[in-house]
């Protein structure tokens, strides 16, 4: 199984859990993501998966222009966002251990 | 070999590929891609190309992320896109309802009644595609309707049972509007039934209610027209008179006066009672129509009690007593002056008293000739 099949359903729970431990800007999610071992993580799907949580009111924004390079647009959580991220990170608990139950007896070899 | 994209160039094409998307959703999309491709670019010294891909490819892979809509075209075929989502908004409500124990309840035993609507469907398409034949009642007129109609119920049963087993998604949106078509039409057709109102026997046209609270006769014999006066009769022959007639519920009954007839109305008595019959009736003399009140010179003659105040013209041999006498109050004896005349002429003058039954006993009597 691919792992970026499985990464798709829940991209929007690790960018919460990353914007959760401090604000970050776009590139900044994606290099963070692929530091903590998501390394298929595409850009555009980060890019995408933040422009869609901030449409949906899950997150604050602001703009910090910076010296060097482009200015650089910051993602924070907001009220909406760490519910949402409470929610969602009790869904994948249980159902991580539903599946390490399930798959407890087998061997990957 | 072309020149590695810049990231403005990457976003162009990237905006290129989400083309198809409303200008709002695409703005609000790629609100800060500049910037953000711009530090991607600053990464390192590989291409963006090298690194993203494609930019059609990254539009997908956007458009995957921020939407879930897929690429291509206009993006999903609306039928399907209302097809996944509109069940989704079914089940939604569907889902909040459930926590109102009778919805519970309704949800339990209504498959239970899925036979039941395939008959009561089959019956209500039968009786409306036989209205337009003219039988407009609830039940089947006849034995062919009777025919049809069970050969519709049986269609129905047919469908319904095998709609349960196959059903193709198309085919399953057709049966529902149906369903819910047929659903509107029994409705309507339970919630006005026939009225009661009215009284008709035999094969009438449909009834006329003419305002609650009166029940109007419309036809009582198919052969001979329409009903506009009623003689009744005791069980002897003797004619009866001045007989008030009233439905089940006390309403009074009232006919319509036939073409060509009126109601004689007396000049210095009450308007005679709608429901007392036989009506006194008289057929409009075309002189005096459209004069506005017309009135009769009607005596409240106790004379007038004998016989009926008209004559059935149809039934003469049943009316053993009904013979025109003219009135001896009414029939003048003085050339001059008869009653205050009703034909509004100036005859009295000129016509001889050789015949002074001709005006006023005529009136009196209020022949319903035609």
């Amino acid at each position: 199984m691919d792992s970026s099949q499985l990464l798709k359903g829940v991209l929007d729970l690790a960018v919460l859990a990353v914007l959760a431990e401090r604000d970050s800007y776009g590139y900044d999610v994606v290099r963070r993501l692929r530091e903590a071992g998501l390394e298929d993580v595409g850009d555009a799907s980060v890019y995408g998966t933040l422009r869609r949580l901030f449409k949906a009111g899950a997150l604050t924004s602001y703009v910090v222009a910076s010296d060097e390079g482009p200015h650089r647009k910051y993602y924070g959580l907001n009220d909406v966002g760490r519910s949402l991220l409470q929610t969602s990170a009790k869904t994948w608990t249980s159902f991580a251990a539903t599946m390490n139950d399930l798959l407890k007896e087998v061997d990957p070899g | 070999m072309k020149p590695p994209m810049t990231p403005q160039e990457y976003a162009a094409a990237v905006r290129d590929a989400l083309g198809d998307l409303p200008a709002r959703d695409r703005d609000e999309l790629l609100e800060d891609l500049d910037e953000h491709l711009a530090e991607v670019a600053a990464e390192s010294g590989e291409s963006l190309e090298e690194r993203l891909g494609s930019p059609e490819a990254y539009a997908a892979e956007l458009r995957a992320a921020y939407g879930g809509r897929a690429p291509g075209g206009g993006g999903v075929p609306l039928s399907r896109r209302l097809r996944e989502r509109a069940p989704a908004g079914v089940r939604r409500v569907h889902t909040r309802l459930l926590v109102l124990p009778p919805y519970r309840q309704v949800v339990a035993f209504a498959p239970e009644l899925r036979p039941a609507w395939w008959v009561l469907r089959g019956y209500a398409v039968a009786l409306a595609m036989l209205a337009p034949v003219g039988d407009t009642r609830l039940v089947p007129g006849d034995i062919p309707s009777w025919v049809f109609t069970l050969a519709v119920i049986w269609g129905s049963v047919w469908l319904g049972r095998r709609s349960r087993t196959r059903s193709p998604g198309w085919g399953r949106a057709l049966l529902l509007g149906a369903n819910t078509v047929v659903a509107v039409l029994v409705i309507a057709a339970m919630a006005d039934p026939p009225s009661s109102d009215s009284v008709a026997f035999d094969h009438g046209p449909p009834p006329v209610v003419v305002a609650p609270g009166i029940t109007r006769v419309e036809n009582v014999s198919s052969f001979s027209g329409p009903v506009y006066n009623i003689f009744p009769y005791a069980e002897d022959g003797t004619p009866l008179r001045n007989v008030r007639l009233y439905d089940q519920d006390g309403n009074p009954i009232t006919v319509e006066p036939g073409l060509g007839q009126e109601l004689v109305i007396p000049c210095n008595g009450e308007p005679p009672i709608r429901n007392a019959y036989p009506l006194p009736l008289r057929s409009v003399d075309p002189a005096t129509r459209g004069l506005g009140e017309t009135c009769a010179p009607v005596p409240p003659t106790p004379t007038a009690a004998a016989g009926p105040l008209t004559e059935p013209p149809a039934q003469p041999s049943a009316s053993p007593s009904a013979e025109p006498s003219p009135e001896p109050s009414v029939s003048p004896s003085g050339e001059l002056a008869p009653e205050p005349s009703v034909s509004s002429s100036g005859e009295p003058s000129d016509i001889p008293s050789a015949e002074p039954s001709s005006g006023p006993s005529d009136e009196s009597s209020a022949s319903p000739t035609r």
